[in-house]
């Protein structure tokens, strides 16, 4: 009996995704959650799961596919287990043995002959199923158990079945009237098909909000910067070489391109005295490293003084919408930071960061930059963002000049670290120094603004003690 | 071929699957059964030549046979109006091969009541000349089938005889039609779709004894030329308590009527059909599924605001009819569908009738071929979920 394995709902308003590679091939076996495929969507690039375990018998869609929500794309034989047949065992089980060996084999053996496993491995595959706790290298150890997202549909979003795109004139006319977003309604119809019944109980139980806005977006926040890990193509010199886009290429170069047709972009530069934090950075890293398991970057540091500022210029920390006359103040800091990973560049959130002291803040930075790379960000944790920061320093880069995240009264650009002679008290000294660039929205605030708010990060970098925030780490 | 026409009246209900149906449905009536079996067993003993029972009277509960609400309805209109006269194969004498006319030429006279030859485009045509001179002629049909031989009478006469000449041709064709009584290709169809893509004729189609009475009465006071077709299916089975002489009533000629309110889907039907549809409901109920049952009661001019009513309500349509599936009612009743309820559309209307092929003989093949209550339960089960 094969179970087909349907493309997943990612988020609330994902309609669809591209298959970007078959982890397993036909014929291949494969333990439940263990990594089935990677896909695309316009939020986020994720491994799936296997829903369960048994042996890929089929790929319906080839990689480089895009198909909607509930699509099926591979057909799993369940594992001879589960059939209703095979008592004495006469199937010829090819289950790898490995699950026997890593389990003591409790239960007493039936009067076999000693050498097969197999009766303690088919009387327990279920209930063993073992979590793939497949930790990308980069993992923390200290992060929260990563969860990937599984197959099954994700908090919030509806029931999808293959029909679920099958829209009647009436659902669409009721959906059209009452502004409904049919991501959200569970389809009782054949195959998922969402029917007058399951949009009118929708409608009943008021979840329904009209004029909702449909499509969030979540894209980075600035053109990404190269990788060394990226995988370039394949250029024959001399010779040009056609190749399609990456779906995430895609969706930046949208992004970006939006961004600049709806703000009015201007940009401020201030240059800070790092002294102290490298200083006091120097002294934390090699017991911060040993601790937690990962290295303590300016990020950190950086985050701690933005936050202040924002909480001081709410301005900043605020959305406009032009069409309706209106200003969103957020009461609170959802810091975006950009990520660039093999395939380009994505923007996780961390959310409520003005709540977090820094240690808090160094974890949840590590957690989110090490699951963007390994692709294990969830939808949810790709937008939302009231601010965000770009980091190119790694890189070199001295000074940029970024492009705003669509939604967002500001980016700000951390550039590279660097001695530099600078004039302090009439005599020339050496110190680190480092250029904070912020590319803001005119629309929104004006000059004044975003030099009051750049003085500030200027002022809190450049005067404040970080000593205790790093305490239990200094030698 | 003419012998081919004296087939018996009803043919045998030898299907001991409809029997127990019948028996099921009939409440606090055990013997129902068994007394269908006996009818047609004498049905069946007669199948030489004519050999129907008679048309039997109203029973002590007062209700009447479709059958004998026909016939009440051309007597009072008869008694009511001199003008109105009967004329077809064997009516007279022998009281027509149904016996709907029974015993009328005994009160109204040979004149009135006239047996003709076996020719169907004469009697069609006198009754137009007839019309024409003034009087509100009732031409029988022994089987609907037979229509086609006057069909020219019918629709090229009769049809456009106001629309040249402006003067009304208020003739009323009436004769059995339908199948399910294994009465073969020549003895079974339905020919309705005909006459209803035809301009200036209306066409009838009862399905309940009031609605038979009521309707056939209409049609004789309708100015224009009626074609009526009682299903013979339902003749004698189907039986309500109707109004006697004392209370004249008609039934307005293009109206539908809902037999069974309903929310789910919309059966769209008429004639026999929609006593399988009705019977279909409850099993539906059982289901979990609620129907709406129209009776369209008239195919032509189509009552379309009961159809676009039901549907709005519903968002699901079935059309369940009995004649060929192309080009009948329901191909008419879809497309109405699409060009004025696409909106309010859940799901596509579907069409349930039998395939174009002549009506089989074989009882189990004509089974196969009509729609039946298992089917529509089917369809309608399915187009619920879609």
């Amino acid at each position: 009996m094969a179970t087909p394995v349907t493309m997943p709902q990612l988020g609330e308003t994902v309609v669809e995704g591209t298959i970007l590679k078959w982890l397993k091939g036909e014929g291949d076996t494969i333990e439940r959650d263990e990594p089935l495929f990677e896909i695309s969507t316009d939020k986020v690039d994720t491994e799936v799961p296997s829903p369960l375990a048994g042996k890929l018998e089929k790929i319906l869609v080839q990689e480089g596919e895009t198909v909607s929500v509930g699509t099926e794309l591979a057909l799993i034989a369940e594992d001879g287990a589960s059939g209703d047949g095979g008592g004495a065992g006469g199937g010829g089980e090819e289950a790898p043995a490995k699950d026997a060996e890593e389990k003591p084999a409790e239960k007493p053996e039936p009067a076999a002959p000693a050498a097969k496993e197999e009766p303690a491995e088919a009387e327990k595959p279920k209930a063993e199923a073992v979590p793939a706790t497949k930790a990308s290298g980069d993992g923390g150890p200290s992060g929260p158990p990563r969860r990937a997202p599984t197959a099954a549909p994700s908090r919030g979003a509806a029931q999808r079945g293959p029909r679920s795109q099958i829209l009647s004139p009436l659902v669409r006319k009721l959906a059209d009237e009452h502004g409904i977003d049919l991501g959200q309604v569970d389809g009782t119809g054949t195959g998922g098909r969402i029917t007058k019944k399951d949009i009118l109980a929708f409608i009943e139980t008021g979840a329904a909000e009209p004029g909702r806005p449909r499509l969030e977006v979540a894209a980075p926040g600035e053109a990404p910067t190269p990788s060394a890990a990226r995988a370039a193509p394949q250029v024959v010199a001399g010779r040009e070489e056609v190749v399609p886009i990456s779906h995430i290429r895609k969706r930046i170069a949208e992004n970006m391109h939006a961004s600049l047709q709806t703000s009015a972009r201007a940009w401020n530069l201030v240059e800070i005295n790092m002294e102290n934090i490298v200083r006091l950075r120097a002294r934390a890293k090699d017991r911060f490293k040993d601790r937690e398991g990962f290295s303590l970057t300016y990020l950190p540091f950086l985050t701690r003084a933005v936050c202040d500022a924002l909480l001081a210029f709410p301005d900043v920390n605020a959305k406009l919408d032009l069409e309706a006359g209106t200003a969103t103040y957020h009461g609170y800091v959802n810091l975006g930071i950009a990520v660039a990973y093999e395939e380009g560049l994505i923007v996780p959130v961390i959310r409520r960061a003005d709540e977090m002291n820094m240690v808090g803040i160094a974890r949840a930075i590590n957690d989110i930059a090490a699951r963007a790379r390994s692709k294990k960000l969830t939808p949810d944790e790709v937008h939302g963002g009231t601010f965000t920061i770009t980091n190119p320093g790694p890189f070199g880069s001295l000074i940029s000049v970024p492009i705003m995240n669509p939604g967002e009264t500001a980016i700000l650009a951390f550039d590279a670290i660097e001695k530099r002679p600078v004039v302090i008290d009439d005599a020339l000294a050496i110190r680190h120094m480092v250029y904070l660039s912020m590319s803001w929205d005119h629309r929104m605030i004006d000059g004044a603004t975003a030099a009051q708010f750049l003085g500030r990060l200027k002022q809190n970098l450049e005067t404040w003690d970080f000593t205790p925030e790093v305490q239990a780490y200094l030698s | 071929m003419m012998a081919n026409e004296k087939v018996p009246a009803e043919t045998p209900q030898a299907d001991p699957r409809e029997a127990s149906k019948q028996a099921s449905k009939a409440e606090g009536k055990p013997d129902r059964a068994a007394k269908e079996k006996e009818r047609a067993e004498k049905v069946e003993a007669g199948a030489a030549g004519h050999g129907a029972e008679g048309r039997g009277t109203r029973n002590e509960q007062g209700e009447a046979t479709f059958l004998q609400a026909i016939s009440e309805a051309l007597w009072e209109e008869m008694e009511n109006d001199d003008r109105v006269f009967l004329l077809g194969e064997d009516i007279g004498i022998y009281g027509g091969a149904f016996k709907v006319t029974e015993g009328f030429i005994d009160n109204f006279g040979a004149e009135r009541v006239m047996d003709t030859p076996i020719c169907e485009e004469t009697i069609i045509g006198a009754a137009v000349g007839a019309a024409l001179a003034g009087m509100r002629p009732v031409a029988e049909l022994q089987y609907a089938d037979f229509i086609a031989n006057g069909f020219d009478e019918l629709v090229n006469v009769a049809g456009k005889y106001h629309y040249r000449t402006g003067h009304s041709v208020p003739i009323v064709v009436r004769g059995p039609s339908g199948g399910g009584v294994r009465a073969s290709a020549f003895h079974s169809q339905n020919p309705e779709p005909w006459f209803a893509h035809t301009p200036g004729l209306k066409v009838v189609v009862p399905a309940f004894p009031y609605d038979a009475k009521g309707l056939l009465k209409a049609a004789i006071r309708d100015d224009n030329p009626v074609v009526y077709f009682e299903h013979k299916w339902i003749y004698r089975r189907i039986k309500e308590v109707i109004p006697g002489p004392d209370e004249d009533y008609t039934v307005p000629i293009g109206e539908a009527k809902v037999h069974r309110e309903g929310d789910d889907v919309s059966v769209i039907t008429y004639g026999a059909m929609v006593h399988k549809a009705l019977e279909a409901a409850e099993e539906l109920t059982d289901r979990g599924i609620s129907i709406e049952v129209l009776d369209l009661r008239t195919v032509h001019p189509l009552d379309t605001e009961a159809i676009l009513r039901s549907v709005e309500r519903t968002s699901r349509a079935v059309v369940v009819y009995e004649s060929y599936r192309s080009l009948g009612i329901g191909a008419e009743v879809s497309a109405l569908l699409a060009e004025e309820a696409f909106e309010m559309l859940d799901a596509p209307v579907v069409r349930l009738a039998p395939p174009n092929i002549p009506v089989p003989f074989s009882p189990t093949l004509e089974d196969a071929y009509m729609p039946q209550v298992e089917t529509i339960v089917e369809t309608v089960e399915k187009l619920a979920k879609w």
